[in-house]
């Protein structure tokens, strides 16, 4: 194959995990610090609905909403409509 | 400055001249033919052009409004960069279906009566399938065909909605319809079909995977947008909309991450797209109609960019599943940047283009929801938070990551044509210049807009949901628990016309034929058994009489049986002689004047 | 085109679990579960 690409070396890998990983806990700080600000009438906060004043409403939102959309396909919807390749050939 | 050429024959017209062209002119004819139209848009007048008198009929071939040259636009952008994509394909069919498709689509955005709008509704089926079949594969044509019944039933419905709504009327202007009466039901649905509402849907994520590498980047552009127009046009804010866009919305993610065939993965986020979109217009504010407007532009853009990316991995590796996929970055870094970028839009990452357009109609079902009675939105806004998130999962990750990263499956092929490259190249300038600075297409949108998509709630809140729907299938691909990708088809709702359909067909055949057979069989014993019978009857008559006379004269065994023998011989075949014949005939004779002279007295 | 040892097409793509990983999982989708269920009980006016 001659050539090493980035990420055949998984060390690249891993540090590419450590990057998101500290990226997500970034966010969440920003958020709690966010949070702070609105409370202290610095910056304004827009918001839709009381939901969102919690902390961190998007991230778990989003978190939790792409688990179970992952195990409702897996889990429910995969063992419901999967057929073979060639189910509607004969 | 004014022009008032019709788009639709500038597309039209100029595909026919196509074949005549060889080499570098060909290349340089057909990329002209979208830069006329736009220039030819540029300037034309507002308003009502091409008025005809045809069969009593008053015809408006050409209006005008910031509705319809919004979608005029993207169309020729999207034909443009289409069109530079598919240079190496060398193939007029492509070229010409193609360039029909976009000029049928142009016809329906700027027809401004309703029979000009059918007939190049329908123009956009023919151009569309001829895109289907130009895959020459066996599985493309038994899905064109399909594509084909589906589109003509949905034209035959729109049809008649569109004829007992010129009986009831009197007039074929392009008006705001409301839903009543039978008419109104009939051309909604009729443009329902075309814009894939769930259950309609299957004809799209049956037949666009199967279209060829351009002709997909072209079918993802015209026939869902024109019928987002349609419905922004005649039935804005229709409620019933609001409930079919979430389902939209919601069902295809399901399926978009159990799908094996990356472009059948693209087109489930399409419909899942589109619903962002029929939400907007169905909710019908200046905000939501202005947001539904925007992402259907946009999202010709990034879909268009995605499913350019996905074909030209096709093209060079001759494969679309996720299963035969994967490390691909190494060979086609560029592909991958602007696979990136269309997967960033469409999940709408701040500096991206969905960001801009699809939080308007998010925006819009919010403050619909502090309205009296419409509380309900609240739902809406919830599903919809939830298919953003979704669309990131599937469309965002799913599609990079299998073709491009992931598991290596060792393809060391070449980086895509350069005129591929160019073209995914404008579209992803597009989607970031649109992300960066919206405010060129906040100016042509139908509605003032007073909105601002940068805000630091609003960035901070999407960055959020994004990065942590990404950790989500982080953690689930890790803990090993993310579906493993499998070759295998997914049952959707054209199980209906392709299994229950054959299945009804199988019962009647296998339930009437007996009956046929049996009924057959009775008919035919019947005649056969009254013909053996009458075949021999005189002699079995004879015989039965004579036999009696020869017993009592005496006749036994070997001799009786000779005698029989004889007689059925001679009966039968017509050998009896003439003395005996006659002597029956005359006896005959006899016993019928006796029996009349009986009665008589 | 394509490389030859790479010929033969798979059936199925699994992606095996790095171990560590999965109660990590677990644990946050517990707490972000509960946590978004309380969240979505309170009224959103």
């Amino acid at each position: 194959m001659g050539k090493k690409h980035i990420f055949d070396d998984p060390r690249n890998v891993k540090r590419l995990l450590k990057i998101f990983f500290s990226f997500v806990i970034i966010l969440l700080i920003l958020d709690v610090l966010y949070i702070f600000l609105s409370k202290a009438h610095v910056i304004h906060r827009h918001i839709n609905y009381k939901w969102e004043e919690f902390f961190g409403f998007y991230a778990f939102f989003g978190f939790v909403a792409c688990v179970i959309l992952v195990l409702v396909s897996k889990y429910i919807l995969r063992p419901l409509v999967k057929r073979r390749e060639d189910y509607y050939d004969n | 400055m004014t022009t008032n050429i019709l788009p639709a024959f500038i597309f039209m017209i100029g595909s026919l001249l196509i074949p005549f062209f060889r080499g570098r002119a060909k290349s340089i004819y057909m990329m002209a033919i979208p830069v006329a139209g736009f220039l030819n848009l540029l300037y034309l007048p507002t308003g009502d052009h091409y008025l005809v008198n045809f069969a009593g009929l008053e015809l408006v071939l050409l209006h005008v409004d910031r509705l319809n040259l919004l979608f005029g636009y993207i169309y020729h952008i999207i034909s443009l960069i289409t069109v530079i994509y598919i240079l190496n394909f060398k193939n007029n069919v492509e070229y010409v279906a193609g360039f029909m498709y976009a000029g049928a689509a142009l016809g329906v955005v700027f027809a401004g009566d309703f029979f000009s709008f059918f007939v190049f509704w329908e123009m956009l089926t023919i151009g569309s399938v001829m895109l289907i079949w130009a895959r020459k594969t066996k599985s493309a044509q038994a899905a064109g065909y399909r594509y084909l019944l589906v589109h003509v039933f949905g034209g035959l419905v729109l049809f008649s909605g569109i004829v007992l709504h010129f009986n009831q009327t009197g007039s074929l202007e392009l008006v705001k319809i409301s839903l009543s009466g039978i008419s109104s039901y009939l051309i909604f649905l009729g443009i329902g079909i075309n814009c894939a509402w769930p259950i309609l849907h299957p004809w799209l994520t049956d037949a666009y995977p199967e279209s060829t590498i351009g002709g997909t980047v072209f079918l993802s552009a015209f026939t869902t947008k024109t019928a987002v127009y349609a419905l922004a046009r005649f039935f804005p804010g229709t409620e019933i909309l609001i409930w079919i866009g979430v389902g939209m919305a919601a069902f295809p993610i399901f399926y978009a991450v159990i799908e094996n065939d990356l472009r059948r993965v693209l087109a489930y986020s399409l419909i899942n797209q589109v619903g962002f979109m029929v939400v907007g217009i169905g909710i019908g504010t200046q905000l939501s109609i202005n947001g539904a407007c925007a992402h259907a532009f946009n999202d010709v853009l990034f879909k268009g960019l995605l499913f350019m990316s996905m074909g030209a991995v096709m093209y060079r590796t001759g494969k679309i599943k996720a299963t035969d996929l994967g490390g691909l970055y190494k060979s086609m870094p560029w592909t991958t940047l602007f696979c990136c970028v269309g997967a960033a839009s469409i999940s709408a990452f701040p500096l991206f283009s969905g960001f801009v357009s699809k939080s308007m109609v998010m925006a819009a079902a919010a403050k619909g929801s502090y309205l009296p009675g419409q509380a309900s939105y609240v739902i809406v806004w919830l599903i919809l938070l939830f298919a953003s998130a979704g669309v990131f999962h599937h469309a965002g990750i799913k599609i990079p990551f299998f073709a491009f990263f992931g598991h290596d499956a060792g393809h060391r092929v070449k980086e895509a044509p350069k005129n591929m490259l160019i073209a995914m190249g404008i579209a992803a300038f597009l989607c970031i210049f649109i992300g960066v600075y919206p405010k060129p297409l906040y100016s042509i949108l139908p509605f003032p807009v007073d909105y601002h998509p940068y805000t630091i709630s609003h960035v901070l809140s999407q960055t959020e949901l994004l990065f942590f729907s990404a950790l989500a299938f982080t953690l689930l691909l890790l803990a090993g628990i993310y579906p493993s990708e499998i070759r295998a088809l997914n049952l959707d709702a054209d199980w209906i016309y392709r299994k229950l359909g054959k299945q009804i067909y199988r019962t009647l055949d296998k339930g009437l034929n007996p009956l046929n057979s049996f009924c057959e069989s009775i008919v035919r014993g019947v005649t056969t058994g009254l013909a053996l019978f009458f075949r021999d009857a005189a002699a079995k008559l004879s015989l039965f009489v004579a036999v009696n006379f020869w017993l009592l004269a005496g006749y036994r065994d070997k001799r009786l049986e000779i005698k029989k023998n004889r007689l059925y011989n001679d009966i039968s075949q017509g050998t009896l002689s003439i003395g005996i014949a006659a002597a029956v005939a005359v006896s005959f004779i006899l016993l019928v004047l006796i029996i009349i002279y009986f009665k008589e007295a | 085109m394509e490389s030859k040892e790479y010929k033969k097409e798979l059936m199925e793509l699994k992606h095996d679990a790095v171990p560590g990983y999965k109660p990590v999982f677990l644990v946050l989708f517990t707490l972000g579960f509960s946590y978004m269920a309380y969240i979505l009980s309170q009224p959103c006016f």
